[in-house]
């Protein structure tokens, strides 16, 4: 029997809206979906006309998607195309000024390419959420959620935060797709076991063990997630966003990668599965070094003509500095993405061929935005490879998660051990000396908003107010902020906007506290940072599940 | 059909077991006690076993009687300085799958009510109960001349093996009979005053701490479960509650220090009556196979309490005597509980201000909230058929039938992780538990539900998960056979 093949992408971006647009807000967004969202659902369109099915697990983290759903990207997106349109048009006379004519070629194939995407803008009516919710009706996706905005679970310092996440993630989901989902993509593969909690000598003390991450999942209604392999001793640690190479093959661990795991052994209700993210297949997609996104005719990321920000050259070469980066050449680089999606086919299928009998699912989850924005091509590699899955050329069987799932069950239990899928395989990218400072802020403010939650749930005229305040806490919670601090780009915007909600929070929380609040002036307070940060319309509810922790 | 049980033998002989009930199905009813003894008691006697039950000849119960006929003459009691007279009747007609026989004693059970008139209880319900207990073990030999096994329920019931013990001491047929005692509801124990001592008969040495004295009062069920072989309460989830300082009632010491004599089983329901597909109460029958035919009973439950008929507005029912214990009070308070928009129903009777409570939110409200104060089983049907959802925040709840009921009916309990609620009901896969007993949990447990009913494709599958559940008497009646196994070789033991 052939292994069924889960393909997984991962979309999420932190909430930019509403705020400066560059070099860091919503220009991201914009970007994102020039590069990957609208180029992937002229894609799935593009395989529903030729009639391949393209069985894809698309996950869009709720606040991803609060921004999709938002007028203000309609409007953003909108101003961005012409912009973007404009500078293309001012590249050639730029170019010719410069002498560089042997690139003018390009500039007619990057008016095509946006205008193309501008089109496809339009016939989705500017509605991505509208676009992806009909190919998950038409059955060719599976839509999964993920936290609210992203948090880094096994951080926060209060179960009810961790709940607040995943409720909202999951009932959020629900309003945009229709649907509620059954996947959750859990930010950053982020997992810690049931068991004592302490990350930092100062951080918040528990009395006793915490509970384990999947008994929030089970809370939430979730009910199957990832994992990288080391977590389930099945392959090494892997830093997808690594620039070094690795120093050795992957190798193998005690268990296999490719079926899924029971997490836990709860003795009632929904059980808890896991994929295990293959080694193999997405090291295949993700290394820079020997990864498909190294070919040399693909389009190189890092060097942009200025003015008009075109990239109008080829990798050339993973040893090539980038003043000798050569022209790139479309028809060459979409050749290179035929012939990997053929070897990628194949590495699937020798796989399958040399898997156990027990064996039954290759799960390889991607960054949505590794396909299209990292990896310019990526998109049509996915395309190619769908073509060659619908001619019959494979031997696995492409799946969405769940049906993967409900064919090739969890049989074994396990107990996932503690882990993300970032650097060394563990928790270090979010917390390190750049970053403790803040998880120390965070924990202050959770503790002070969960304890104010019994007493104000109570009150409903400070609804408003504790609705606002559980905004700020879950953009606060958001892990890019200690991620991109630890990479050192753009440090300083995230510890701005990470400061920015903390502040918003620590402004309202007086209102929550105080035994005779002024309520008027709390509201008002609250309108004005609602005016700004205002994802997740309805809160109370999920605040208020969040908050019925067990004794 | 139920499985066939066997009973280990006493003396060469299988024993009859005798339930000893002060309500029982149909003859007198007022809550889950009359319908779970009933119950366990049929699936007993369809597996093979030989039974009987008990209970008191209230007048209640002369409706249902066709062709009454005493069971030998009239039998004397002395308690204390008052000697009592009763008279053991059975029906013969019709034939009953649970024969079922009656004490007769007009002073104490021709009244109007079973437990007291205009909302007090009667004053001589110690004197009743007591007398009834001690009635029917003198009643023993008139059923049988075999081998008995005694299951007594409930307080009104638990001094039966006091006085085996006590007044039978010594004749080696009653020494050999085993006793079981189950607690359907410990909230409820028979503590009367230390002075009831002389007049139900019982000497004063049993009143030690070890025995029926409890915090200086004279508490049936505590004197029930110091002399019975085995103890059970309705769930295992209540058992474990019951062990607790917060949980026990005050028993709880009793309760730990009976070990494992003392076990939860979980009720059974009638799974012919509560049956969607056959039910002729309901507008229209429906199964697993095809949902969609339930929105008949919606439409006819929102005609019923006048509410917007709206098939897609989520219906919530909330049925049962309108008491502390079933969490009314942070449901009537609740003013979040109120902004989801959903329709609620209510439909039982009980304490004056709740009913009231209920009333004042129908005429604040009256196009989300229908009441009906009056309970009937009729209308239970049509609320459970009809509801999307099922509210239980009981502040305790030993067993309760309803939340599974409904879950037979497709119709997904909200409740709260109490007793055999939590062990029935599997959160986020049939249905939705919170924890804390306050109106913010519950609005968390409600919101969760309501956002799984928002997506068609989840609720359909809870809804089947749900109506596959078993919680018919089988599982129940075997446990019941070990727990009866047991009893008989500790009675084996104490008398050889």
């Amino acid at each position: 029997m052939s292994l069924r093949f889960v393909l997984t992408l991962h979309s999420h971006l932190p909430w930019v809206l509403n705020r400066e647009r560059w070099p860091h807000g919503s220009d991201w967004i914009c970007e994102a979906a020039l590069d990957s969202y609208l180029p992937l659902v002229a894609m799935l369109e593009m395989l529903e006309r030729e009639r391949v099915m393209h069985p894809i697990t698309l996950g869009i983290t709720p606040i991803l998607a609060a921004q999709f759903a938002h007028p203000a990207f309609r409007h953003e997106l909108d101003y961005y195309f012409a912009h973007r349109l404009e500078t293309i048009a001012e590249a050639a006379d730029s170019l010719r000024l410069t002498g560089d004519t042997d690139l003018l070629a390009l500039v007619p194939y990057w008016q095509r390419h946006v205008l193309r995407l501008r089109e496809t803008w339009q016939r989705i009516d500017k509605d991505l959420i509208g676009a992806f919710r009909r190919h998950a009706e038409g059955g060719r996706l599976e839509l999964i959620s993920s936290g609210a905005t992203h948090g880094f679970l096994p951080l926060l310092g209060r179960d009810e935060s961790i709940r607040l996440q995943l409720l909202v993630g999951r009932a959020e989901h629900g309003r945009h797709f229709g649907e509620l989902p059954r996947g959750c993509w859990v930010p950053e593969c982020a997992y810690r076991p049931a068991g004592e909690w302490h990350p930092l000598p100062d951080a918040p003390h528990h009395d006793g063990p915490r509970v384990g991450i999947e008994d929030h999942l089970r809370h939430a209604g979730f009910q199957w997630f990832f994992a990288d392999s080391h977590m389930v001793e099945a392959g090494e640690a892997f830093d997808p966003y690594s620039n070094l190479p690795r120093k050795r093959p992957a190798t193998a661990g005690k268990r296999s990668p490719y079926r899924a795991y029971r997490v836990g052994n709860a003795r009632r209700g929904r059980p808890i599965d896991v994929l295990v993210r293959d080694p193999v297949s997405t090291e295949q997609v993700w290394s820079r070094y020997g990864g498909y996104p190294g070919d040399p005719h693909y389009l190189e990321f890092h060097k942009i003509r200025q003015p008009g920000g075109l990239k109008l050259w080829r990798v050339t070469g993973s040893d090539v500095d980038l003043g000798a980066k050569r022209r790139y050449e479309p028809d060459e680089a979409n050749a290179s993405t035929v012939r990997h999606a053929q070897h990628f086919q194949e590495l699937l299928d020798n796989i399958s061929a040399g898997a156990g009998p027990d064996d039954g699912i290759i799960a390889a989850p991607f960054d949505t935005e590794l396909f299209g924005h990292w990896w310019f091509e990526g998109i049509e590699f996915l395309q190619h490879l769908y073509e060659r899955f619908g001619s019959g050329a494979a031997a696995v069987h492409a799946l969405p998660a769940g049906q993967a799932l409900a064919e090739a069950p969890a049989e074994l239990a396990l107990q996932l051990k503690s882990g993300s899928w970032g650097k060394d395989g563990d928790f270090s990218m979010w917390l390190n000396p750049e970053t403790e400072w803040t998880w120390r802020r965070l924990w202050g403010i959770e503790e002070r908003f969960w304890r104010a939650v019994p007493h104000v749930l109570s009150l409903g005229d400070a609804r408003l107010i504790l609705e606002q305040a559980a905004r700020m806490l879950l953009l606060a919670q958001s892990s890019d902020w200690q991620f991109i601090i630890s990479t050192g780009a753009a440090g300083d915007y995230a510890t701005k906007r990470f400061n920015e909600h903390c502040a918003g929070l620590e402004a309202l929380l007086p209102y929550l506290e105080m035994p005779s609040p002024d309520l008027a002036a709390g509201a008002e307070l609250a309108d004005r940072l609602h005016a700004v940060d205002d994802p997740f319309p309805e809160l109370f509810g999920a605040i208020a599940a969040a908050s019925d922790i067990p004794e | 059909m139920s499985k066939p049980f066997t009973l280990p033998t006493i003396d060469g002989e299988t024993p009859m077991v005798v339930h000893l009930a002060a309500e029982y199905y149909p003859y007198a009813r007022t809550g889950g006690l009359a319908e779970a003894a009933w119950g366990l008691h049929r699936d007993q006697a369809r597996s093979g076993l030989q039974t009987m039950a008990i209970m008191p000849l209230y007048r209640t119960v002369q409706q249902h009687l066709r062709r009454p006929v005493p069971i030998g003459d009239s039998f004397t009691l002395q308690f204390g300085d008052r000697t009592e007279t009763f008279r053991l009747w059975q029906d013969l007609e019709p034939a009953s799958e649970t024969p079922t026989c009656f004490i007769a004693h007009a002073g104490f059970f021709d009244r109007a009510g079973l437990y007291g008139e205009g909302g007090a209880d009667y004053p001589d319900n110690y004197l009743r109960f007591a007398a009834f207990a001690a009635a029917a073990v003198a009643a023993l030999p008139r059923i049988t001349s075999g081998p008995v096994l005694l299951h007594a329920h409930d307080w009104h019931a638990a001094l039966a093996p006091v006085y085996l013990r006590q007044w039978w001491g010594g004749d080696p047929w009653f020494d050999r009979i085993p006793v079981v005692l189950s607690v359907h509801n410990g909230g409820y124990q028979g503590h009367f005053g230390r002075e009831v001592m002389p007049e139900i008969g019982l000497p004063w040495s049993l009143w030690t701490a070890d025995k029926l004295e409890w915090y200086g009062k004279t508490n049936y069920l505590k004197g029930g479960l110091t002399h019975c072989d085995m103890a059970t309460t309705v769930s295992p989830t209540h058992a474990e509650e019951l062990r607790t300082p917060a949980g026990g009632f005050g028993l709880q010491e009793v309760f730990e220090w009976m070990g494992d004599r003392f076990t939860g089983v979980l009720n059974g329901i009638d799974q012919d009556v509560w049956d969607p597909a056959s039910d002729t109460q309901i507008a229209a029958p429906y199964s697993a196979a095809n949902l969609d035919a339930k929105q008949a009973s919606k439409a006819a439950l929102q005609r019923h309490f006048g509410l917007p008929e709206n098939p897609f507005i989520p219906v919530v029912g909330l049925v049962g005597r309108m008491a502390t214990q079933k969490g009314l009070d942070i449901v009537v308070h609740n003013t979040a509980l109120f902004h989801f928009a959903a329709q609620y129903v209510f439909m039982g009777s009980g304490d004056r201000r709740l009913e009231q409570g209920v009333q004042g939110l129908h005429h604040a409200m009256p196009s989300r909230i229908g009441v009906e104060t009056v309970f009937s089983d009729a209308l239970e049907h049509v609320v459970i058929a009809g509801s999307d959802l099922l509210l239980m925040p009981s502040q305790y709840e030993p067993c309760g039938l309803t939340q599974m009921r409904a879950q037979r009916y497709g119709t997904i309990p909200v409740a709260r992780r109490v007793g055999g609620l939590a062990d029935t009901i599997d959160d986020g896969l049939t249905g939705f538990l919170f924890d804390a007993f306050d109106e913010r949990a519950l609005v968390g447990g409600m919101w969760r539900a309501l956002t799984e009913h928002r997506s068609p494709r989840a609720w359909r599958q809870m809804q089947c998960e749900a109506m596959s559940r078993e919680f018919g008497w089988d599982q129940a009646a075997g446990r019941y056979i070990e727990i009866y196994e047991r009893a008989i070789a500790l009675s084996d033991g104490r008398t050889r």
